[in-house]
């Protein structure tokens, strides 16, 4: 009758907990970038209006994305880009695949796309016999230990330099035991150097597509798109529907809000505008569904597709920062991630709306204002409705509503649960059923309920003669 | 029907109903001299400054005694303009793509500067890879061009006329190594803006 969940946050958040020095430095460093984004913010007087108008933006675009779209094809092939439709992830895979077998490219760089990685584009190319390589270094330590990443903005935060020290000496022959940063970055930067130029392809994400004028802009630090695109003969950017924006006008607005959520810098290092491939070169971009469409239809949830992608929400989640990019089970993890994979696919994804304190943290941080927290509870309602609930947490609603429901069994409860707590050892309280206590101390039952309370003293609680009553 | 047709009209029929774009205001700002905006918001991206030009408080009376002083040990410089460097081969579209990994110094001039982040606006670049490739960058920047923040720059700027521009802000970096900041990752190691 239930639909287990696939992905089970909970149990995949202890196995992150049994680690605690790991734990507090994740919590640490994530929290860090969440006060940098603060400073960042605070240094902008028009902080918020610039949040509304963003949103603004993205609402205005998604009601008519498909005029923009359009738009936006039309003026990327008059620049002699060519343009390919992708209504799914294998369809999206399957046109990059063959572009790059129409020109014998055998050899792939490829820059930071969450959404490649939301279709499986790395595995399904290296089984078609094509060779890609991540070249943004946090994806590239990801890719040579073969692990996945845990957060969308820095995929290799889940990895401590010593590990990354280890794994570089084993597969880049660096000094083995030389933990310094800067000779590790220098290392990998050599060996993707060599990549670049042997390159037969780059692919690339897109952060921005441009509807007026047919262009896309990629934002990095480190410039991997930039030397991965220009020197290699054919160009590949992969994009989601809900990438396009109306106007440069509107451009400035995203990019004053996209580094400074993510990172607190004021803007990434490079903000690269690609229009025209070079004379020799080739451009295609590949605007990809793969659901969008389908999350467009619900009123309720399609705010979550004005997402830009900069992590804000994940670094300030105390759930998050505490159980680690790897327990959510989903290419995009977090806040924003537990309001997209519900939509994917409910079924493997239902326990990550629970995965929250509602604390609305994410909601306040969100630069185009998207109502994460409340969509987090509303998809709470939509799995209970659906019946799609972990097994224990649904009996444990039901049997709460039928208590709640009955006054005289719900003093009855009370009092003996007052009365038992009082009574029984604390090995039966704090049995493994008992979840909520399995780190923290219950209360101290009361003497007497409220009700019991107040049928003595309500009437008689200090009131002056002129008090006024509360409306209820 | 085609995966286009498919996609465009999904999302024709299932999108919500219209909402108005809104205006977006010019944001007025008196926060002083932008040129020192600019050059605080690049140091603080760990990028250099320096001043050339005729006045007793200019640094250098050249761009080229400014790029000498700056980079005395850099031996493959490429520019864009022969004045900049004297001697040095000129980056053209034509350039061996082996040939721009190898630079020491690009050397290239910007359309704009933006104080609020530092950044520079580059459509002439030779060849693209030409900042990229080269270990540091060097960037002329006339002072009167620097714009308050990027609504006033996509006001001037016309990125559509170039088959490739990019706003520059800083040397390249990463910190995915433990979130410990390293200067130069793929791109220059350094970028010093010579204000003219």
């Amino acid at each position: 009758m239930y639909d287990l969940p696939v992905i089970d946050h909970p149990n995949a958040a202890a196995a992150f907990n049994e680690d605690d020095e790991r734990v507090e430095w994740h919590d640490r460093a994530l929290w860090f970038v969440r006060e940098k984004r603060d400073s960042a913010a605070d240094q902008i007087p028009e902080w918020e209006e610039l949040r509304e108008l963003a949103s603004q933006i993205k609402s205005h675009t998604l009601s008519k994305l498909d005029t923009y779209l359009t738009e936006f094809e039309a003026r990327a092939a008059a620049n002699g880009v060519q343009v390919h439709w992708a209504r799914d992830a294998d369809e999206h895979n399957a046109i990059v695949h063959s572009i790059l077998d129409e020109r014998e490219a055998r050899f792939v760089v490829k820059s930071k796309s969450m959404l490649t990685e939301e279709c499986g584009l790395n595995p399904y190319l290296e089984e078609h016999g094509i060779g890609v390589v991540d070249t943004d270094l946090g994806e590239r330590i990801v890719q040579l230990s073969e692990d996945a990443p845990s957060h969308i903005v820095m995929p290799a935060i889940h990895f401590r330099k010593e590990q990354v020290s280890e794994l570089f000496h084993e597969k880049l022959d660096t000094i083995a035991g030389s933990v310094d940063p800067t000779y590790l970055v220098q290392a990998a930067c050599r060996s993707l150097r060599a990549d670049f130029v042997q390159a037969d392809a780059a692919v690339t994400g897109v952060n921005f597509a441009v509807a007026e004028s047919g262009g896309i802009v990629v934002c990095t630090n480190e410039g991997n798109a930039d030397l991965g695109v220009h020197l290699a003969p054919l160009h590949i950017a992969c994009m989601g529907i809900e990438k396009i924006i109306p106007t440069f006008d509107d451009l400035a607005v995203f990019l004053r809000l996209l580094a400074r959520s993510a990172t607190g810098q004021p803007i990434t290092v490079y903000t690269s505008h690609f229009h025209r491939p070079r004379p020799d070169q080739e451009m295609h971009i590949v605007i990809v569904d793969n659901g969008r469409s389908r999350h467009l239809s619900s009123a309720e949830f399609q705010n979550a597709l004005k997402c830009i992608r900069c992590g804000a929400c994940m670094n300030t989640c105390p759930v998050y920062r505490r159980s680690g990019g790897h327990s959510y089970g989903y290419t995009i993890p977090g806040p924003i991630g537990s309001i997209l994979a519900p939509e994917r696919d409910p079924g493997a994804h239902a326990s990550l709306p629970f995965a929250s304190t509602l604390c609305g943290s994410c909601s306040d941080v969100c630069p185009v204002k998207i109502d994460i927290h409340e969509q987090l509870y509303g998809w709470r309602q939509a799995l209970a409705r659906d019946r799609r609930l972990a097994r224990e947490k649904g009996w444990m609603m039901r049997v709460a509503g039928f208590v709640f429901a009955r006054p005289a069994l719900y003093r009855f409860v009370g009092s003996m649960a007052r009365r038992m707590l009082k009574l029984l050892p604390r090995k039966v309280i704090y049995a493994k059923a008992n979840v909520w206590g399995r780190s923290r101390e219950l209360p101290e039952p009361p003497q007497e309920s409220f009700r019991e309370w107040f049928a003595v003293n309500g009437a008689n609680t200090g009131r002056s003669s002129d008090s006024t009553r509360h409306a209820e | 029907m085609t995966s286009r047709d498919a996609i465009l009209n999904a999302v024709r029929s299932r999108r919500q109903a219209d909402v108005a774009a809104p205006e977006i205001p010019a944001f007025s700002r008196n926060d002083g001299s932008l040129e020192h905006q600019f050059v605080e918001a690049l140091e603080r991206v760990s990028g250099r400054v320096v001043e050339v030009g005729n006045a007793d408080d200019r640094q250098y009376g050249t761009v080229s005694e400014a790029l000498h002083a700056c980079y005395p040990e850099a031996n493959a410089i490429a520019p864009t303009r022969p004045e900049w460097w004297e001697g040095a081969v000129i980056v053209h579209d034509a350039f061996d793509s082996g040939m721009l990994t190898s630079v020491d110094l690009f050397v290239c001039s910007a359309e704009l500067g933006v104080a609020e982040n530092g950044g520079v606006w580059l459509t002439a670049l030779g060849h693209p890879a030409a900042p990229f490739g080269a270990s540091n960058l060097a960037v002329v920047l006339d002072q009167q061009t620097i714009v308050p923040d990027m609504h006033a720059a996509y006001r001037m700027i016309q990125p559509a006329d170039s088959d490739y521009a990019v706003f520059v802000s800083g040397p390249s970096k990463t910190a995915d190594i433990e979130q410990s900041l390293v200067i130069g990752a793929h791109g220059p190691k350094t970028l010093t803006v010579v204000l003219v």
